[in-house]
């Protein structure tokens, strides 16, 4: 064997101890620990959303030098990754493996898998919410933190129905410091430009008193806001201009309850609207009834449970959605999570609010958990088994020596 | 603002985003699939930017009880105290108050009040511009102009000096305009001196005293210049709570009461004046509190005034407010009832441990409202 070849065994052998070390383990959970207590300090102030993107659905805590942000250590994702490398490769490469070491890899494998399933949720995963009331119907959920933008032809369909080219989120929010970026969508006889991205704002008459964020459109501007702590309630704001035959049409949108802009192009009347992404659900959604049942003498909900039916094409099927009873259904989960108007007086109409989640890895962390509960009950099993042979011939032999 | 891209990347592109720094998507994308929803956003052409974020300029649109106008209401309703110094004169033609400081005819104040939008904000302004023949400003220029209270709302501060024309008069040179303007879809209110520059420099204090005095009065009487008896001499009665002192109406406020070092009165303002949510941040403000959002309201306690429900703001801090003095741990107690027609504003501020004693005697103020005459 060559000098060259020994000195790569070597070091692959460097690297996959390295990776598959208790050192590394224990720095990965202390680099948890750590994220676990200054993610709940960050929460205090800024709101769950604003930690969980920082301190955990990130790879990098990141450090601002002006407008450039540089990675200074680990995130969640990081850490997490890490720690499922390093599960897999202790398991399969440092651990002697074995009929007695057997259910600790299999546990090592099934903690690594439920790591890659929170990974997996949140890269692939669609998370938001639909409130219908009752006899109202909707195919799409919407979500809670994401926008976009939406361009339709006003009438260009019967019923109230419409073709719609989005702009998704991930084009919207790198739009600050002046930067714009310039839209061509599918049938729209404009180009669309986009700039002035504000996660938080309110539209208002402009005032010598206060400072724009975005150009004055008619005598108003969007006035920036602070992020609020939940980051739902947050109102995005964009200027737009639409490029119409060489000319432009500028207007404000606003993510808040407003009416879409609407401008004149190629013979047609135009919407635009900003808005939370909508995602498409491969069914329609109806709320045939929804119960509350308070506690008595208050207006606390005791228990509330929405029928539904889930229309798919020509047919439908009626479904109880009620707490720890979600429906299920063609990569979708519905879980039974509200209801409103918090101050309706008796007798007026309530919605019922669901939280909606598009995951793939959805039942993963359940098989996950199986995995390890099987390598627990047979690593506990083998060495209980292994106890009771060693007492039972300990005690065989003592009372041999008796005799 | 100043946001940065955060780049998604999988486990590779981490360490490409080491070496190459922060990315971003290009600047021209090219979208090239649609969808086809049963049912999408309800969109009105044409709608005005006002309507379509359920928000108007200055006071309320919507047309008064009884089919009285804005404008109508506001010449019916609106008084003012002429400066110290000055005298009012007989208004004609547009006018609803001409006035100068005694007996100096080159100086010359009046307020117009005209209907609609009456050339906008943008023409108006370029239009007194045009009387001083200066050059138009756009209307970005125009929004930049300082500001004046008056009604509650932020009139628009004109300061203008050049070659006075006036409408078809003789040039004048180096004359001084000072005007506000106070802009509705359906209404304008004016304010406008215009006199030798060295004159309106040695004025225009009197002058924005007069703009601050401009108030509703719905009481058709002149306002009540000594301190009134108390339950409802003015538009409104109310109940004294024990041990309150009932000081009269003054300037703006319609009712006045003061309990130890406290305060408690009402204003009534025309329109929304600000809104809800304007009033109630600006509120918190006073004690240097963050704004709320709309989603926050529905968490503020209800109480009910007037025969409405309106949001009860309790809140503590160092009060600075509006000339009214001001301290550390002060607490304000306001109740804000937004209305088309005239908007009512209970305001209590007073050291903590006072309001604290006097809270319920303020829910009982409020209660006790009602419409007077």
């Amino acid at each position: 064997m060559s000098d060259d070849s020994v000195k790569q065994r070597s070091l692959g052998r460097a690297v996959m101890d390295g990776l598959g070390s208790y050192w590394l383990s224990c720095l990965c959970l202390f680099v948890l620990f750590l994220l676990t207590i200054f993610g709940t300090l960050y929460q205090r102030e800024n709101g769950l959303y604003a930690a969980q993107e920082r301190y955990f659905n990130s790879w990098f805590l990141w450090m601002h030098f002006g407008d450039t942000a540089v990675p200074f250590a680990p995130s969640g994702v990081l850490a997490m990754s890490v720690l499922a490398v390093n599960l897999v490769v202790g398991g399969l490469v440092r651990l002697q493996i074995g009929a007695r070491t057997l259910g600790v890899l299999v546990i090592h494998l099934g903690i690594a898998f439920l790591l890659i399933a929170s990974l997996v949720k949140l890269r692939s995963s669609d998370e938001g919410h639909l409130q219908l009331f009752e006899g109202e119907q909707s195919g799409h959920f919407t979500s809670y933190y994401d926008w976009e933008v939406a361009v339709w032809r006003v009438d260009g369909m019967p019923g109230g129905a419409a073709e719609e080219a989005v702009v998704d989120n991930q084009f919207l929010t790198d739009l600050v410091d002046g930067r714009k970026r310039t839209f061509t969508l599918p049938g729209v006889p404009f180009e669309l430009e986009l700039s002035n991205y504000l996660p938080n704002c309110d539209p208002l008459p402009k005032g010598p008193n206060w400072t724009a964020a975005s150009p004055v459109v008619d005598g108003y501007a969007l006035l920036e806001r602070s992020p609020a702590k939940q980051a739902e309630a947050n109102s995005a704001g964009l200027f737009a201009r639409a490029l119409v035959d060489g000319k432009a049409q500028e207007s404000i949108l606003w993510g808040g309850p407003s009416l879409p802009w609407t401008l004149e192009a190629g013979g047609h009347t135009w919407a635009v609207a900003l808005r939370h992404t909508r995602f498409p659900m491969p069914f329609e959604i109806r709320l045939d009834d929804f119960q509350k049942e308070d506690h008595p003498g208050t207006g606390l909900a005791k228990s509330y449970r929405s029928y539904v039916y889930k229309v798919e094409g020509d047919g439908e099927e009626r479904i109880l959605i009620q707490m720890n009873e979600p429906l299920r259904s063609e990569g979708l989960v519905l879980f039974q999570s509200s209801w409103g108007p918090q101050n309706a007086r008796p007798g007026e109409p309530l919605f019922s609010g669901f939280s909606v989640v598009r995951n793939p890895s959805d039942k993963w962390p359940e098989i996950a958990l199986w995995v390890i509960t099987a390598g627990m009950a047979y690593d506990f099993g083998s060495k209980l088994l292994r106890f009771l042979i060693r007492m039972t011939r300990q005690g065989a032999a003592r009372a041999g020596g008796a005799a | 603002m100043s946001e940065t891209f955060y780049p998604r990347l999988g486990p590779l592109g981490v360490a490409a985003l080491l070496l190459l720094g922060a990315c971003a998507p290009p600047d021209h994308v090219e979208v090239t699939h649609t969808r086809t929803v049963n049912e999408t956003d309800r969109a009105v052409p044409g709608v005005s930017m006002g309507d379509r974020f359920g928000r108007q300029m200055g006071p309320a649109s919507a047309p008064q009880p009884g089919g009285e106008s804005l404008g109508d209401a506001l010449r019916k309703h609106l008084r003012w105290d002429v400066p110290k110094g000055w005298e009012e004169l007989e208004a004609g033609g547009m006018r609803l108050a001409s006035l100068r400081p005694a007996g100096d005819a080159d100086a010359d104040c009046s307020l117009i009040i005209l209907e609609g939008q009456a050339g906008g904000l943008l023409g108006n302004v370029n239009r007194w511009r045009g009387q001083l023949g200066l050059p138009d400003l756009a209307m970005d220029e125009v929004m930049a102009l300082p500001s004046l209270e008056m009604l509650g709302a932020e009139g628009l501060y004109c300061d203008f000096t050049g070659t006075y024309t006036g409408m078809g008069g003789q040039a004048r040179e180096n004359w001084r305009m000072l005007g506000v303007i106070l802009a509705n879809d359906d209404a304008m209110l004016f304010m406008k001196m215009t006199g030798p520059a060295d004159l309106l420099e040695a004025e225009r204090a009197r002058f924005e005293g007069l703009c601050g005095s401009l108030r509703l009065d719905m009481d058709d009487a002149p306002p009540a210049s000594a301190p009134s008896q108390g339950g409802g001499a003015g538009p409104l009665t109310y109940d004294v709570p024990a041990g309150w002192n009932d000081v009269g109406a003054k300037s703006m406020r319609a009712v006045n009461l003061t309990v130890g070092d406290s305060q408690c009165y009402v204003i009534l303002l025309g329109g929304q004046a600000g809104g809800l949510l304007g009033n109630l941040n600006r509120w918190r403000g006073e004690v240097g509190l963050p704004d709320l959002v709309t989603s926050d309201l529905d968490e503020l306690a209800k109480v009910r005034i007037l025969g409405e429900d309106a949001p009860l703001l309790d809140v503590r801090g160092d009060y600075k407010g509006m000339g009214e003095g001001g301290g550390a741990n002060y607490r304000l107690l306001g109740v804000p009832l937004i209305r088309d027609s005239v908007s009512v504003f209970v305001k209590m501020v007073g050291p903590e441990e006072q309001i604290e004693a006097q809270r319920a005697g303020f829910l009982a103020f409020v209660a006790s409202l009602g419409e007077g005459r």
